[in-house]
């Protein structure tokens, strides 16, 4: 008996199922809580239908094409590409909180251009345009305001 | 009625305006249908965010010139590098690389461009003919039915696409249970908020649409590294590019089967492109005088399923328009993309705002036409597109992503909910759950709690006891159980089979 990757999201959503509807049982009323319960009682038991099957049953057929496309990707993405990518995501989003979606985007930009091995003068042109579509699009022909960053609130 | 709307719809298509966006929106389609990482649903997403400040007739045109645009293009980059650019053209490159490997690139190019355009055109015929007919069926509709035309959409969109069974139904359901966060309209209670302002209208449909389709596809490419077309693909000469288009006409009457296979497949709540290419690919190859040819480079394994890909367009997009449910995953971004712009579809679409209705319609005409012709002139440089390395398409789509999540309420909180949903969207991606399914569920869930307490408030606890209702209930229980009636049917054939056989 083997956890997959499937697996854990099964469990996942049980826990998610569950949580819904301990959350619902103490509403007052009727009406509210009446589809959540419903609801998160069949994917509840969708959910341990799929775990059961992942763990008890041997089922060599690939989900259709998006298991067949999807698996040699993920075969290719390595564990430790996802992290850090996901580093690169925690990084600008905590930029742009600090410092806000202009220079964020900026740092952002040029940074993983120029980390991922590409010239200077190619992660400059980038970022050029980049700025260009988000200062231009947004902030000219938009007329929208994007955020400051908590350096520059004051 | 129906031919006033009409006459007006041919008043609006004639605004400058809207032809302009259209034309935006099949170039801007063109070039996201080229990069494979990108594909129609994740161009979709990002581009929504540049049309808030605009008005709902220029940004639909936008919207959905840009899905005939990617759709069309996608079809280069099949051939030429055997990379589909997006997935409905994955049947595309079974005979249209082998087209390119023996030096007919241009012939597949041209085959493949003049039946999608032509598809995509022929379906919105097609829709415009099936109008009448829907009209009575869509004014018999009453709440009960709403309800179980909602459960049928959900239903079909998880079950029908190209994932299991099980976890498409999973993800629908997730995301019915993320539509009952926030307050209920009915009774005001506020439900799984846990006191935070920012839940009680909901989870915000944009940074979900930006998070499920968006990141997910970028992080994939950013963890595999590299570029999405190696240098070097085998890229052609195009002089024989109009004998292809000739060929459509050779194979004409394939051509019309495949788009109206396609267009049928379209009508069907949630089933797609993706579907119907490998279906409309499959009846090419079985009533072909020599299948044996089929995956070695024959024009009709290119003519089939380009012509159904694009032809879904049509259908998906009435099923959308007079119920409100999407006929396609790209149907399904557009749904929740009209909703943002306060455009309701459903029902009333066929009545009093038949006009709109027709007018999209056109749109896809305009859109289709636009596209083949650009493809058609520009398609061997146009291939090159999809050699931007991952290294600078992944920070550019990245910001753009945040930015887009950000400026629609100017909430730092939708970019939090828009990573969070990148997450599980990826893990959704990577262990075959289906995204439109969620997006459907989310998207739908607060009609469906409405609909539902309408008709138990007008008929009670019994209100699926309606022809339409039960009708559309056996129809969703028959499509989760499909794998199981078609396994009885196939074993009861089988039996008779031998039971002839040992007669015999």
């Amino acid at each position: 008996m083997k956890l997959k990757g499937s697996s854990y999201c099964y469990i996942g959503v049980m826990g998610i199922a569950a949580a819904v509807i301990i959350l619902a049982l103490p509403m007052e009323s009727l009406k509210p809580k009446l589809l959540p319960l419903i609801l998160g009682g069949i994917v509840f038991v969708l959910s341990a239908a799929g775990l059961w099957r992942d763990l008890f049953v041997q089922n060599n057929k690939p989900d259709g094409e998006t298991k067949k496309d999807v698996d040699s990707e993920v075969a290719d993405a390595r564990l430790g590409g996802y992290l850090a990518i996901g580093v690169w995501i925690a990084g600008f989003f905590l930029a742009i909180y600090l410092v806000g979606f202009t220079i964020a985007t900026l740092l952002f930009v040029l940074a993983y251009i120029k980390a991922h091995g590409a010239k200077w003068l190619t992660a400059i042109i980038f970022t050029i345009i980049t700025l260009a579509v988000v200062y231009g699009v947004f902030e000219v022909v938009l007329k929208m305001s994007l955020y400051k960053g908590l350096f520059f609130a004051f | 009625m129906a031919v006033e709307a009409f006459l007006q719809a041919l008043q609006n298509f004639r605004d400058l305006d809207l032809l302009l966006f259209m034309f935006v929106g099949s170039i801007i389609g063109i070039v996201f249908g080229l990069i494979p990482a990108i594909g129609s649903l994740t161009a979709m997403a990002l581009i929504i965010p540049f049309t808030f400040m605009m008005p709902p007739m220029n940004a639909i045109p936008l919207l959905l010139a840009l899905t005939s645009g990617a759709i069309t293009a996608g079809s280069i980059t099949s051939i030429l590098l055997n990379i589909p650019g997006t997935g409905v053209n994955v049947a595309t490159l079974i005979d249209g690389f082998p087209m390119n490997q023996k030096g007919q690139a241009g012939r597949a190019l041209g085959a493949a461009l003049v039946s999608s355009g032509m598809g995509g055109v022929f379906s919105v015929f097609l829709a415009f003919a099936i109008i009448p007919l829907v009209l009575p069926m869509v004014m018999a509709l009453r709440s009960a039915d709403m309800v179980f035309v909602i459960l049928l959409g959900i239903t079909f969109i998880g079950v029908l696409g190209t994932g299991s069974t099980l976890k498409g139904l999973i993800s629908g359901g997730i995301g019915l249970l993320i539509s009952f966060i926030g307050y209920q309209a009915s009774t005001g209670a506020s439900r799984f908020t846990f006191g935070a302002n920012y839940l009680y209208d909901g989870i915000p449909l944009l940074p979900v649409i930006l998070g499920i389709f968006g990141l997910p596809e970028m992080i994939t490419l950013a963890a595999k590294g590299g570029a999405i077309a190696k240098a070097g693909a085998n890229v052609k000469g195009v002089r024989d590019i109009f004998e292809g288009g000739k060929d459509v006409f050779r194979h004409f009457f394939l051509w019309m089967r495949s788009t109206i296979l396609g267009y049928i497949i379209g009508i069907v709540p949630g089933v797609g492109a993706s579907v119907a290419q490998f279906v409309a690919y499959g009846q090419a190859r079985q009533t072909s005088r020599h299948p044996q040819k089929f995956g070695t480079g024959t024009v009709e394994g290119v003519i089939a399923p380009e012509s159904a890909n694009n032809a879904v367009q049509g259908g998906a997009l009435l099923t959308m328009l007079a119920l409100g449910i999407p006929g396609s995953p790209d149907t399904a971004i557009l749904l929740g993309a009209l909703l943002l712009m306060n455009v309701i579809p459903g029902p009333q679409m066929m009545t009093a705002q038949l006009d709109l209705s027709l007018t999209l319609l056109l749109i896809v005409i305009g859109a289709n036409i636009i596209a083949a012709s650009v493809c058609l002139i520009l398609a061997p440089n146009l291939a090159k597109v999809a050699y931007i390395p991952g290294r600078i398409l992944v920070p550019l789509v990245i910001a753009i992503i945040f930015i887009g999540a950000y400026v629609h309420r100017e909430s730092l909180n939708d970019v939090v909910v828009t990573i969070a949903f990148g997450i599980v969207g990826l893990a959704m991606r990577n262990f075959g759950f289906s995204r439109p399914s969620l997006l459907l569920g989310l998207i739908l869930g607060t009609l469906f709690e409405h609909y539902l307490f309408l008709a138990l408030a007008a008929s009670g606890p019994l209100f699926f006891v309606r022809p339409i209702s039960l009708v559309l209930i056996v129809i969703s229980i028959a499509a989760i159980f499909q794998g199981q009636i078609r396994g009885l049917f196939g074993n009861r054939f089988r039996r008779q089979a031998k039971t002839y056989e040992t007669k015999g």
